[in-house]
């Protein structure tokens, strides 16, 4: 064997111990082109074992895309170096031959030479993992990052020299150095954030980091850091976020919750909190998921607060349910939104065909009108409104009367957004007071009969009494015929109530002298009471109206001011005319009334309650019916009083020219 | 003096027997009927009234039909009636009926008086 086929076989087994050691190294970190090297060498291998050359071998040497070198001696002189290597130092194939640190003197005080010895002296192969080397180029020194192996080169059992196989690895090290210095920023701004942050690291997820926010949610310290999410968080078993965070390392998906519900033991309790959060999958610069980065933010307050409105309205709904009423909701355009079940029976419908529901199908063809007129009124002004009228029973085939009250509910803006309604069946209730007016309307017409009969019988007698010259006698007679027309006003009264409620109430308009009809009705009164009634009164030119009617509501005005003025005995009336109307008012000076009464004692059956009140007589219709007559003649009434000190009550009709 | 005849047609006893009273004692000669069809009879047998008071619920009957009749009658059409009833507001069609006037039940006796003078003068 001559030196150089010696020489060839060394250099050879050599090589292919490299690649072996290689093989382990690579393996992880360049896979595909560790298998580009190991299967060119396995092919070379054969090849030169059957027919090699030194030119062969010499050109694969050089070509090889790693940096090899043979140091020879304890001086490790360059006795090889491919062209990668020459490269990485920077230096021409003239430094073949020369020591190394001749070759290379930047690197006598860095740690290779230390390394060389070892091998050299040893036999011990050393592996360098990203090391530094400072090596001058074009008169620079430069930083680079090398992956290398030291082995020695044995001659029969001795070693004669290290091969060198070298790797620049300075790329991918800066970018792992950007990477961290972005992940410490990156830490650094999360540490400061509002929002819970956390990157667990690994298919074990491990908690790398977490910020203040994030171990409050989880009701965890420091301590936690360095654990494995399953570990340090234990209630999490059983929970999904595990598995989600796991799959992403194999998906590469990021995965978004919102307001996802996570039990977790905080305080020593386990609670139920809602985070909406993000799982993003965090790659290296190869570009594969090393972590995952979790960020979160604790919505419980929120998601509670709504959970509570929505039982909320489940608990009206079921209190909707319950009421015996009719209860439904319509949006602003009056569309029904919900009938509860009493509507949805009463109607005959399910519940799925009441969108787009038909109100004036259900409702009495006389009252939709005015329903809309109300409604429409009651939305321009956003108020409650309340009325009677006619639902279609669908069950009965007829209708019926309901009581309908309905409120708008607001939007922030103060707009409509929706109605809530209830319906009472006051069906029953129309029938019974269609009944009551009609038995009132009866039984005062067959009252008036006989009162018709008596009055006539105290006249009878009174005028007999009087021819026989008993005047004694006669004037019982007379006052028996004063509590006749007493009595035939009350059933008047009644008679009337009856009329005005059945829509029948007659006016007899024609046109008269107001002030005259005033001052005709109060000297009719004046004559039947001691109280002084005071007079200021003008022309005010003529009305048209029922004149009979006008005259009843003057002597109510009068009767009434007396009969609340105990302890008094003066009331002052006045006639005045207020622009296109003419005014009546009488002033007393009696119990008076508080505020909140004063509308009440225009309404039907209303009588001033209270301990002294009690006292007062009377059916507490008079004012109910002045209010129909002035109302129906087109005009207006009300009273204004203070409690104690007395009222004023007046009307005006409007004046005809 | 001659005293006017006046006829009463009420289904109530004592109207007329009040309402009688009251108008003889006023000088009046009086008949009371408690139907509307007896006024007919009176009229073909005896000296036609001067006047009649008609209630305007007959049992069974309508006053202002009976007044209608009376006026479509070439015989009657001239006495004047009175119709009386204790519902105000049926005055209108009381006097559209033809009846001369209206009288609502209670009345004051003074005012039935005037009225009966009034139209008989």
């Amino acid at each position: 064997m001559s030196i150089d086929e010696e020489y060839l076989n060394n250099v050879l087994n050599l090589f292919f111990k490299f690649i072996n050691i290689l093989f382990e190294w690579v393996r992880d970190k360049f896979y595909v082109l560790f298998n580009i090297i190991f299967f060119k060498f396995v092919l070379m291998k054969k090849f030169l074992e059957t027919n090699i050359s030194l030119e062969l071998l010499t050109s694969l040497f050089s070509q090889a895309p790693v940096g090899l070198a043979i140091l020879m001696g304890e001086t490790h002189i360059i006795a090889n170096a491919n062209t990668q290597v020459l490269e990485y130092w920077g230096k021409g194939d003239h430094v073949i031959g020369m020591p190394v640190l001749e070759a290379l003197p930047e690197i006598a005080d860095q740690e290779f030479p230390a390394f060389l010895k070892e091998v050299f002296e040893t036999g011990k192969t050393i592996k360098g993992n990203k090391v530094k080397a400072l090596l001058e180029k074009d008169g620079v020194l430069i930083t680079y990052y090398f992956d290398f192996i030291y082995a020695a080169v044995r001659a029969d059992q001795e070693i004669v020299g290290v091969s060198v196989v070298a790797i620049n690895v300075t790329d991918q090290v800066l970018s792992e150095q950007k990477l961290q210095e972005n992940e410490l920023r990156f830490k650094g701004l999360t540490e400061i954030s509002d929002y819970s942050t956390a990157i667990y690291r690994g298919e074990d997820l491990v908690i790398e980091f977490a910020n203040d926010q994030m171990l409050k949610s989880w009701g965890k310290s420091r301590s936690v850091i360095g654990q494995t999410l399953e570990k340090a968080i234990p209630e999490l078993q059983g929970q999904p976020f595990i598995q989600i965070l796991q799959d992403i390392f194999r998906t590469g998906e990021p995965y978004f919750a919102k307001e996802d519900k996570v039990d977790l033991v905080v305080d020593g309790e386990l609670q139920t909190f809602y985070y909406s959060f993000s799982y993003r999958p965090i790659r290296d610069v190869n570009g594969e998921i090393y972590a995952i980065l979790n960020v979160a933010v604790n919505v419980t307050e929120l998601v509670n607060e709504r959970l509570k409105a929505q039982n909320s309205v489940k608990e009206y709904r079921a209190l909707a349910e319950a009421m015996p009423q009719i209860v439904w909701t319509t949006d602003k355009d009056n569309q029904i939104q919900y009938f509860n079940e009493n509507m949805l029976k009463f109607l005959n419908v399910a519940k799925n065909d009441i969108t787009n529901f038909d109100f004036s199908k259900i409702i009495h063809p006389d009252d939709f009108a005015t329903l809309k007129r109300v409604w429409n009124k009651s939305a321009l002004d956003k108020v409650f409104f309340e009325l009677e009228f006619r639902f279609y029973d669908a069950v009965n085939d007829r209708y019926m009367w309901f009581l309908n009250r309905a409120t708008p509910v607001l939007d922030d803006d103060g707009n409509i957004k929706q109605w809530i309604g209830t319906s009472t069946n006051i069906d029953e209730f129309k029938t019974l007071a269609a009944q009551k007016d009609t038995f009132l309307g009866i039984a005062s017409h067959e009252l008036k009969t006989p009162l018709t009969s008596l009055k006539l019988y105290a006249q009878v007698l009174e005028r007999m009494l009087r021819k026989t010259g008993d005047e004694k006698n006669a004037e019982f007679a007379k006052k028996m015929d004063v509590q006749i027309i007493k009595l035939t006003s009350l059933i008047g009264d009644l008679l009337d109530v009856t009329k005005i409620n059945a829509g029948k109430i007659y006016l007899n308009e024609v046109s008269f002298d107001f002030e005259k009809l005033v001052l005709e009705t109060v000297e009719e009164q004046q004559m039947s009471t001691v109280f002084e009634i005071e007079i200021h009164s003008q022309k005010v030119g003529m009305v048209f109206a029922d004149r009979d009617r006008v005259s009843q509501v003057i002597t109510n005005f009068i009767s009434n001011a007396i009969k609340y003025s105990p302890n008094t005995d003066k009331i002052i009336v006045r006639v005045e005319r207020v622009e296109e109307n003419v005014q009546f008012s009488v002033q007393d000076f009696g119990i008076g009334m508080p505020e909140d009464k004063k509308d009440k004692v225009f309404e039907q059956y209303y009588r001033v309650s209270g301990d002294e009140q009690t006292t007062f007589p009377g059916l507490g219709l008079g004012l109910f019916i002045s209010s129909q007559i002035v109302e129906r003649s087109h005009g207006k009434i009300w009273v204004n009083s203070i409690l104690g000190k007395g009222s004023t009550f007046c009307f005006t009709l409007p004046a005809v020219e | 003096m001659n005293s006017k005849k006046i006829v009463i047609v009420d289904d109530d006893v004592a109207i007329l027997d009040s309402l009688g009273t009251m108008l003889d004692f006023e000088g009046f000669e009086v008949n009371t009927f408690m139907r509307g069809s007896e006024i007919f009879r009176l009229i073909e047998t005896e000296n036609k009234p001067n006047l009649i008071l008609l209630d305007m619920w007959l049992c069974g009957e309508d006053g202002r039909d009976i007044c209608k009749q009376l006026k479509s009658n070439e015989r009657t059409k001239n006495i004047p009636v009175i119709i009386m009833s204790a519902s105000r507001g049926l005055e209108n069609t009381a006097l559209q009926s033809g009846a001369n006037a209206f009288i609502a039940k209670p009345f004051e006796i003074d005012d039935v008086v005037n009225k009966l003078h009034q139209l008989i003068a």
